[in-house]
């Protein structure tokens, strides 16, 4: 019966250990679904984002010919489209309607050329170099483009990104505290055991490794845990609100391994410092 | 088999309990240590133990000097070494059979080996009928014997017990004393701590007196 009793309340124990250690990786998968969806924002605003180039509106068409040629032949252009002084007041006309122009004499609307980056050259400061580089273009009155925003969503995705390292250091702190600190109680409770297993001749390694496997453990049910908890979220918030898919399978298996190596760690922490209060003590 | 050198002790802040103590025991004999409580026998079997460690001298323990173990040579002591408390020690939540394997099941012993060794032991001590009770069902005497079982299922060159019939009636105390006297027999050395020596009378053992920190020969009935 006291056998029992002991077990039923152990059994408790690393139920409130596993409940608290889900909680933490809970907040560590909500973080990656946010983080993961911030990223995706910035990558697309990224992709959509152009170059606009106007040119003088006296240049001849050999003339724009040849600077398309230049930029064409820059470095990091994926996508060069003309718009031609007609072709943007077509524009204008649809967006704002056609008699606002109609008391127009001349088109006022300069040639221009629409550009896309390639991936590799999105960030903000090869942008400000390739609007330089197309600045340097004869007969060019004017370079264009979303800098402030952009620069703007550089700074969120690099927020993310560092928020993301700290909240990761702080989720491995919290868990291997938790982890650690159940080995440790274990440990007291275990106390008398480990003393004469101790006596009996048994290495650290064979006394730990209860809390060691414990603490793998506790680390992987509870990211499995947390995983589902997390996927309960995201699919009451509904799939549509979000515009990205659930943590990817590589990545719920990576944080599963991390959380299992952290649990480990937390285990033969326990056992460690229970083993220093032991012999200070 | 026990070689103590010169060896002075004393807890932190604590006044010296040993200063200069000498012991030498050879293998098969039966000690007995005796003194007032207090007096450091407890402290003296924590020694050769190497739980604890002397501020002077040296403890050489089957071949292994105080001052040069490491923990791979500690843990190989302790499987050379048998011990037995005054509160048994045993663990609550296994039973008396699981108890004595312990000792074989903390040093890798396969599972082939462990039951059949376990029930022998336990048979030898006279206690088999006990292998599935839980230490919180037997009485004092019973408890010991298991502890017994226990101390020397790994065929210990030596045999440490501490006060072991100190929480033991009369009766009890000379059933234990007879079965490690048996032990001690069949070649095992062994050493006694005990504040009590009229269970010794008659027999052969070399009863040894702490006194001041130093040991004296209390008396030698065996010659």
């Amino acid at each position: 019966m006291a056998v029992r009793s002991k077990k039923d309340s152990l059994s408790g124990f690393w139920g409130r250990a596993v409940a608290g250690c889900s909680l933490i990786f809970s907040f560590l998968f909500l973080f990656i679904i946010a983080g993961r969806n911030v990223m995706t924002i910035a990558d697309d605003f990224r992709k959509e984002m152009s170059i606009q180039v106007y040119f003088d509106r006296a240049i001849s068409p050999e003339e724009i010919a040849q600077a398309q040629l230049v930029i064409r032949n820059m470095e990091g252009i994926s996508e060069v489209k003309f718009i031609s002084s007609e072709d943007a007041l077509k524009f204008m006309q649809m967006e704002f309607g056609s008699s606002l122009f109609s008391e127009l004499q001349t088109n006022p609307l300069p040639p221009s050329f629409e550009i896309k980056l390639d991936r590799d050259h999105q960030a903000l400061k090869q942008v400000r170099k390739t609007a330089d580089s197309l600045r340097a273009i004869p007969n060019v009155t004017e370079v264009d483009y979303a800098g402030e925003l952009l620069g703007k969503v550089e700074r969120l995705r690099e927020l993310v990104i560092y928020v993301g390292l700290v909240f990761l250091g702080l989720i491995s702190l919290a868990a291997t505290a938790v982890v650690s600190n159940a080995a440790q109680i274990l440990y007291f409770r275990e106390k008398e055991k480990i003393e004469v297993m101790r006596m009996l001749g048994a290495t650290d390694f064979y006394m730990a490794r209860p809390l060691i496997i414990k603490g793998t453990l506790i680390g992987v049910i509870s990211a499995l845990i947390a995983i589902l908890i997390s996927l309960a979220i995201y699919l009451a918030l509904g799939n549509e609100f979000m515009r990205i898919e659930f943590v990817p399978v590589e990545i719920i298996l990576a944080v599963m391994g991390w959380a299992g190596l952290w649990g480990a760690y937390g285990g033969y922490s326990g056992y460690a410092r229970g083993r220093k209060q032991r012999i200070s003590g | 088999m026990i070689q103590v050198r010169g060896i002075s002790f004393s807890f932190k802040k604590g006044r010296p309990i040993f200063a200069g103590l000498n012991l030498e025991a050879s293998p098969g004999e039966f000690l007995v240590l005796t003194g007032h409580s207090g007096s450091g026998k407890t402290t003296l079997l924590r020694l050769l133990q190497m739980e604890i460690f002397p501020e002077e001298g040296e403890v050489n323990v089957a071949g292994h000097s105080s001052k040069n173990i490491n923990s791979k040579k500690l843990v190989s002591l302790r499987r050379s070494i048998g011990v037995i408390f005054q509160d048994f020690r045993l663990i609550n939540s296994m039973t008396t059979s699981e108890n004595v394997a312990l000792t074989l099941k903390v040093t890798g012993v396969s599972q082939k080996w462990l039951a059949e060794r376990v029930l022998r032991t336990m048979g030898e001590i006279g206690i088999a009928n006990l292998a599935h009770f839980y230490p919180e069902e037997l009485s004092g005497g019973e408890k010991q014997k298991v502890a017994i079982a226990r101390a020397i299922i790994g065929k210990p060159l030596l045999l440490l017990a501490d006060e072991p019939t100190g929480s033991l009636d009369p009766e009890a105390s000379r059933g234990i004393i007879g079965l490690l006297r048996k032990i001690n027999i069949g070649g095992t050395t062994v050493l006694l701590a005990s504040h009590s020596v009229s269970l010794f009378e008659g027999d052969r053992y070399r009863i040894l007196k702490i006194n001041n920190g130093l040991l004296a020969a209390h008396r030698d009935n065996g010659g």
